[in-house]
C-alpha cells in the first residue's frame, strides 16, 4: 500500500466505524462534551455553501481549520480525496473561524471541491469544541442520525507524517514556519558556562530560550532552604539583566525528607517488610515537611522577582510526592495569583508508593497524564509538562510513538498549556549526555505536529 | 540539545517574540493559539510573524521590548533587560513580578524627584 495515503485509509475506516456502526469508546468521548449529542445545526457560506438541514439524514464529516494551521492544510488533502471516492455518501465541509481572505488561494492550490464555509467569530466552531481555547484542527463526524458519533482532535496525516519523519535520511528537521512553540529549559542557570548569570544569558540570548529557569546543582526543594537567601539574591539580580521570564525550579523530591536524609521513617525500607501502614504514616508525614518548604522557597522567590516556579519530576517518589506538589501548588497559587506555576511529572504513571492518597476526591496512584494535567490544573499550575520515559532497549521511532499514545489524551483535554518533557531520556530523546540532532529534532517535531503541544 | 530543539521547533525566544507568548502561557494560561493571538494584536503583526526575528527586531526596537545585543550590534539607547520589562508589561497588559518588584523598591527616589 502507498504509505501516502496511510491516512486516507486510517479516515475511511474511522468514518465507516463511526458513522455506520456505532460502538463505544468513540473518539472524542471526554475530551469533547459534544460528542453524543445531537449535531448543532448551522448554515454557512463561503467557498460554496452548507447547510446541515439539507444534508439531514446523511452522515458528514466537518473539519475545522485555519489557514494559519500547516498540519490543517495537509488534512484538506486527504479530506478531499476521501470527498472524492465518497461524496456522494458521506457530506464534507470544511469550516474556517478566521482569516478567510487566505482561504482562497489555499484552496486552489490543493484543488479542493468540498464546501469550504466561513464562520466568523467562530461561533459554530465553539458549539462544537465546547472550549474557550480553541484548538485545531479538529474534524466532527455526525452519523445519520444527525448525533456527533465522534471528533478526531488529530491531523488525519498523522500516521503519515511519522513515517515520513523517521524515514528520512535528513539529519535534522524543524516544524513549518508558524508552528513554533513556547520552549522553556531547567536547570539553565546552574554554572554549565561560566557564572549562573552568564548561563542565563546564554539560554536567553544565544539559544533563543523563550524562558530561563534559574536552579542550583542540588535541584531539590529541601537543598534549597539552607540556601535560600543566597538563591533569591541571586533571582533578584538576574531579573535585573534579563528579558525573557525567569523562573526558580527544584524537584520536589518527597525521598529527601525520609531517614537519613530527613526526619521522617524510610518508608522504602518499611515496605520490603510489610509495614505498610507505618510506610504510610512516615509518607504522609514526608509530606508536610516537603510542602512547607515548597512554600517558603515560594514565598522568598515572589519577593525576589521570580517570574514562575518550576516544580520538577513531581510523583518522582511516587502518589505521596505529588501529592505533596499539588498542595503546595494550591496554597501558593492562593496567595500568589500572579506567579506562574509549571508541575512537571517524573514518569508517565503515577507509582502508588502509598496507593490510598487523594487528592479533590482523586486517587493519585495510576494517574496517567490526561489526569495528571486534570489535578495540577485544578491545584492552581498555569503549564503541566507530562514526561514519558525512554526505554533504552527500544528505538527512537517505538519510543516516540509510545511517547505520542500517552500524552495525546492530555494535549486534547488540557486546560492550561502543554509543555511535554523532550529531554535526555524522556519525550522520545535517547539517554544521552549527547543526543545526536537527527534524534532530538525529529522528536521534537513529533511531539509538536501530531500532540499539538503548546511548549515543550 | 538546547540548541537542537531551538532550531527545530522554538519561537526564538528574545530573538524574536518567543519571550512574549511565553509570559501569556505562564501567567494567564492561555494555551499556544490563543496567546500567540493576543501578542500578535498587541503588536499589530500576524501570528506566523511572532516568530521571525526579521520582522521582530525592528517591532521589538519600535515598542522598546529588548533585543539580542552582540559584539556587531549594541543598541546602548534602547531599553533592555528591566527596563524592557516595563514596555513589556505595559504592551501586554499584564503584570510582571520584577517590574512590580522595581517600582515598589524605587518608590521613595520616584516619589522624591530626580534628586538634582
Amino acid at each position: 500500500m502507498d504509505l501516502r495515503f496511510v491516512g486516507l485509509v486510517l479516515a475511511i475506516l474511522l468514518v465507516a466505524g463511526l458513522l455506520l456502526s456505532p460502538q463505544g469508546g468513540r473518539p472524542g468521548e471526554g475530551t469533547f462534551p459534544i460528542v453524543g449529542q445531537q449535531a448543532p445545526p448551522f448554515s454557512l457560506s463561503g467557498r460554496g455553501d452548507f447547510t446541515t438541514a439539507d444534508a439531514a439524514g446523511e452522515p458528514i464529516v466537518i473539519a475545522f481549520w485555519t489557514t494559519w494551521c500547516g498540519a490543517c492544510k495537509r488534512d484538506l488533502v486527504v479530506l478531499e480525496e476521501f470527498h472524492r471516492l465518497y461524496g456522494s455518501e458521506v457530506a464534507v465541509v470544511g469550516v474556517c473561524p478566521e482569516r478567510w481572505p487566505e482561504v482562497a488561494a489555499i484552496v486552489a492550490e490543493r484543488g479542493i471541491t468540498f464546501p469550504i464555509v466561513y464562520d466568523p467569530g467562530a461561533a459554530v466552531t465553539r458549539r462544537y469544541q465546547l472550549a474557550d481555547n480553541l484548538r485545531y484542527p479538529f474534524t466532527a463526524f455526525v452519523n445519520e442520525q444527525g448525533e456527533v458519533a465522534g471528533v478526531w482532535a488529530v491531523v488525519i496525516r498523522d500516521l503519515d507524517h511519522l513515517l515520513d519523519l523517521y524515514a528520512s535520511s535528513s539529519r535534522f528537521t524543524g516544524v513549518d514556519v508558524g508552528e513554533e512553540v513556547v520552549l522553556t529549559y531547567d536547570g539553565s542557570g546552574s554554572k554549565t558556562v561560566g557564572s549562573r548569570m552568564q548561563d542565563l544569558q546564554i539560554y536567553e540570548q544565544m539559544f533563543g530560550a523563550d524562558t530561563v529557569e534559574l536552579g542550583t546543582a542540588d535541584y531539590s526543594f529541601k537543598a534549597v532552604k539552607p540556601i535560600l537567601g543566597y538563591e533569591a539574591q541571586t533571582m533578584r539580580d538576574a531579573q535585573l539583566g534579563l528579558t525573557v521570564p525567569l523562573n526558580y525550579g527544584a524537584m520536589p523530591n518527597l525521598g529527601l525528607y525520609s531517614k537519613p536524609d530527613g526526619p521522617a521513617p524510610n518508608w522504602s525500607e518499611l515496605l520490603p517488610l510489610a509495614r505498610i501502614d507505618e510506610a504510610r504514616a512516615a509518607q504522609e508525614e514526608a509530606i508536610e515537611y516537603a510542602v512547607s518548604d515548597m512554600v517558603q522557597v515560594a514565598d522568598a522567590m515572589w519577593e525576589a522577582g521570580a517570574d514562575g516556579l518550576d516544580f520538577d519530576t513531581a510523583g518522582a517518589a511516587g502518589d505521596a510526592d505529588f501529592l505533596a506538589t499539588l498542595k503546595a501548588v494550591e496554597i501558593i497559587r492562593e496567595r500568589y495569583p500572579e506567579l506562574g506555576i509549571e508541575v512537571g511529572m517524573a514518569g508517565e504513571f503515577v507509582l502508588g508508593m502509598h496507593g490510598e492518597l487523594t487528592y479533590d476526591g482523586v486517587r493519585l496512584a495510576g494517574l496517567w497524564p490526561r489526569e495528571q494535567m486534570r489535578l495540577a490544573a485544578k491545584a492552581g499550575a498555569t503549564i503541566f509538562g507530562p514526561a514519558v520515559t525512554v526505554n533504552t532497549g527500544r528505538s527512537c521511532a517505538w519510543n516516540v510513538a509510545r511517547a505520542l499514545t500517552i500524552v495525546k489524551p492530555c494535549s486534547e483535554a488540557s486546560t492550561i498549556p502543554v509543555h511535554m518533557n523532550v529531554g535526555m531520556g524522556v519525550g522520545a530523546v535517547p539517554m544521552s549526555n549527547y543526543a545526536p540532532v537527527d534524534a532530538v529534532s525529529r522528536a521534537s517535531r513529533a511531539c509538536v505536529d501530531i500532540l499539538r503541544l503548546d511548549g515543550l | 540539545m538546547p540548541s537542537a530543539h531551538a532550531n527545530a521547533s522554538g519561537m526564538g525566544g528574545m530573538r524574536a517574540a518567543g519571550d512574549l507568548v511565553a509570559r501569556l502561557e505562564l501567567t494567564r494560561g492561555m494555551r499556544l493559539a490563543q496567546a500567540k493571538a493576543y501578542v500578535a494584536e498587541r503588536l499589530g503583526v500576524e501570528p506566523a510573524s511572532l516568530s521571525d526575528p526579521i520582522a521582530m527586531a525592528d517591532v521589538r526596537a519600535d515598542l522598546g521590548l529588548g533585543r539580542v545585543v552582540t559584539f556587531e550590534a549594541t543598541y546602548p539607547d534602547e531599553p533592555n533587560a528591566i527596563e524592557a520589562k516595563f514596555n513589556i508589561s505595559a504592551l501586554l497588559g499584564v503584570p510582571i513580578n520584577c517590574v512590580e518588584r522595581f517600582r515598589k523598591r524605587t518608590a521613595r527616589a520616584t516619589a522624591a524627584g530626580s534628586g538634582t
